[in-house]
């Protein structure tokens, strides 16, 4: 799977929608290579506001980001981000590489707490309650939002203790309950009846696939609410990755997910949302059709079409 | 001996990794992280006759004489922890080795992928969850490997156990199950490698103990080996438990 965009959706331009046309609509015809002066601004640091499509208003979101601004030491690497997380919904997060689609996911569940430098501003909420708080329990906010990596990482155990993993921390000794929640979210993650023989087994002796799978049913195993998604298929070949779009399908509607890919195709084929980024800042905000479809600003469609990026 | 370096490794491990845990996973990386870096390192280049002088006047003429003070004042003038004795020997040695097993361990913690630090801060761990139920885990095999270079080290020292506690004959052996408890820590021992500089050098007639310096010295070998390959089967063990067929 490389990263050239399907272009069927794009054979003849499509006319632009009256119900879009009310802000910034693309003057020239799109189909230059040359990306539009957006970029530019952008880059010389200019002022934007976002392109927000109008389906996106009056969504129930479960995670609301506003005027989120983020710096590693000096350089800042997300410029006033808002966006809103739809509940039960996949939203996808486009860009070219080093646009902060990988921050802003990791801003979500706090993990940049990780890094000593990083400082943020603006808010954040997950249901209603700030992220970014003095008071704010990273370590329950973290059982509460699922995430899973780029690489699968399994840790050095069994692929039950794997499984059962953030419930261990959080206290439960129960066998019952451990076996209960373990079968369930390997079912959850199609992965049962491949590994029901052997859930005493070392988890690093699964294919790379099936470490993905794992590493889904581990975080889906303390029911979180919202599940995290950084390249969850950049490390696996295509079949396996079939398999893990076929599970994000399944998973929606239980969970809401946002997910970082590189790879337009899969936004296009597994997202309701699509979110495209550029440089730090949130560029067009819409759902998954608009964006590739219609998109209401040039340079998103030089992006989702292959011309630029 | 064997008791000697059993006592050594359950004495050097805890300290080596409990260091190396604070300077690798805790401390904030700076100029006090890194002198006491430099300091390890400097302290395993320390000859071992200078620990040697160091358990001698710590652990026995100042630990030794307090506990004597306090619980054995009875026997006094006579010491009984006062003196050279297998418990000082062992930590003596374990002050040792104790660079290589900080060493070690720093080295097997800083070869855990971050990845796997991460998807556990992911599933709301904290961090000394983290590290006791992942990193550890996956650094053992490493840890263990300090431990082998640390038991091959402390099993054939013989200068600082002349200073604290190796003699050249002794009648009790520290382990006596004849006698509870068992276990007398305080009593010198006979040590192979003290044994075979004795009889090598000291004898008076050095023609009729040569044999015996051969005989001595195998042994010395033999043990320390086979305190090696033990080592060395309980890594593999745990090797077996996290190594994949990647």
């Amino acid at each position: 799977m490389n990263e050239s965009p399907q272009m069927e959706p794009r054979i003849d331009p499509p006319a632009p929608s009256p119900a879009m046309s009310e802000k910034k609509q693309p003057e020239e015809h799109p189909g230059h290579s040359k990306p539009g002066n957006l970029f530019q601004t952008i880059e010389s640091g200019g002022d934007f506001t976002t392109a927000l499509h109008r389906e996106m208003n009056g969504l129930d979101s479960v995670v609301e980001i506003e005027n989120f601004n983020l710096w590693y030491g000096k350089s800042q690497a997300l410029h006033n981000v808002n966006l809103s997380l739809p509940v039960g919904k996949v939203t996808a997060l486009i860009g070219p590489s080093g646009c902060g689609k990988s921050t802003l996911l990791r801003s979500v569940n706090r993990m940049n707490d990780l890094v000593d430098s990083v400082r943020t501003e603006g808010s954040m909420t997950l249901a209603g309650e700030p992220i970014y708080h003095s008071g704010a329990d990273v370590i329950e906010l973290r059982k509460r939002i699922g995430m899973v990596f780029q690489k699968p990482n399994p840790f050095p155990m069994s692929i039950f203790e794997n499984v059962v993993y953030s419930l261990r921390i959080a206290g439960i000794r129960k066998r019952s309950i451990l076996q209960e929640a373990c079968e369930k979210s390997l079912q959850r993650a199609g992965l049962w009846t491949e590994v029901k023989d052997r859930l005493k087994t070392s988890a690093l002796q699964m294919s790379g696939g099936q470490q993905q799978r794992l590493c889904i049913a581990r975080a889906i195993a303390a029911q979180p609410e919202v599940l995290l998604l950084d390249e969850p298929c950049s490390a696996l070949d295509p079949i396996a990755t079939g398999r893990i779009e076929d599970l994000i399908d399944e998973l929606q509607g239980d969970y809401s997910i946002l997910m970082v890919t590189h790879n337009m195709q899969q936004a296009s084929r597994v997202s309701a949302y699509t979110a495209f980024m550029y440089l730090g800042r949130l560029v067009e905000y819409g759902p998954t059709e608009g964006i590739f479809m219609n998109p209401r600003l040039t340079e998103t469609e030089d992006y989702v079409t292959g011309r630029f990026g | 001996m064997v008791i000697m370096t059993m006592i050594m490794s359950i004495m050097v491990v805890p300290f080596g990794v409990l260091a190396a845990l604070y300077l690798k996973e805790y401390a904030k990386p700076g100029l006090f992280v890194s002198l006491v870096r430099i300091a390890v390192n400097n302290l395993a280049g320390v000859p071992s006759i200078v620990f040697g002088v160091f358990g001698l006047s710590f652990f026995c003429y100042i630990v030794g004489a307090q506990i004597d003070e306090w619980f054995f004042s009875a026997n006094l003038p006579n010491p009984t922890y006062g003196k050279g004795g297998i418990l000082w020997a062992s930590l003596t040695l374990a002050l040792l080795t104790l660079p290589v097993v900080i060493v070690a361990t720093e080295e097997a913690l800083s070869a855990v992928p971050q990845s796997m630090r991460e998807g556990s801060y992911g599933c709301g761990a904290t961090r000394w969850q983290t590290i006791r139920r992942v990193v550890l885990p996956r650094a053992m095999p490493g840890i263990m490997t300090g431990m082998i270079l640390a038991i091959a080290r402390g099993a054939g020292e013989v200068a600082p156990l002349m200073l604290v506690g190796a003699v050249k004959l002794t009648q009790d052996l520290p382990v006596d199950l004849s006698q509870a408890p068992f276990l007398f820590p305080e009593r010198s021992f006979m040590h192979l490698g003290f044994h075979i500089y004795d009889l090598g050098f000291q004898s008076q007639d050095s023609e009729a103990a040569r044999p015996m310096v051969y005989a001595t010295t195998l042994l010395l070998i033999a043990i320390v080996v086979g305190l090696n390959l033990g080592a060395i089967w309980i890594r593999a063990r745990l090797r077996k438990r996290f190594e994949a067929a990647r």
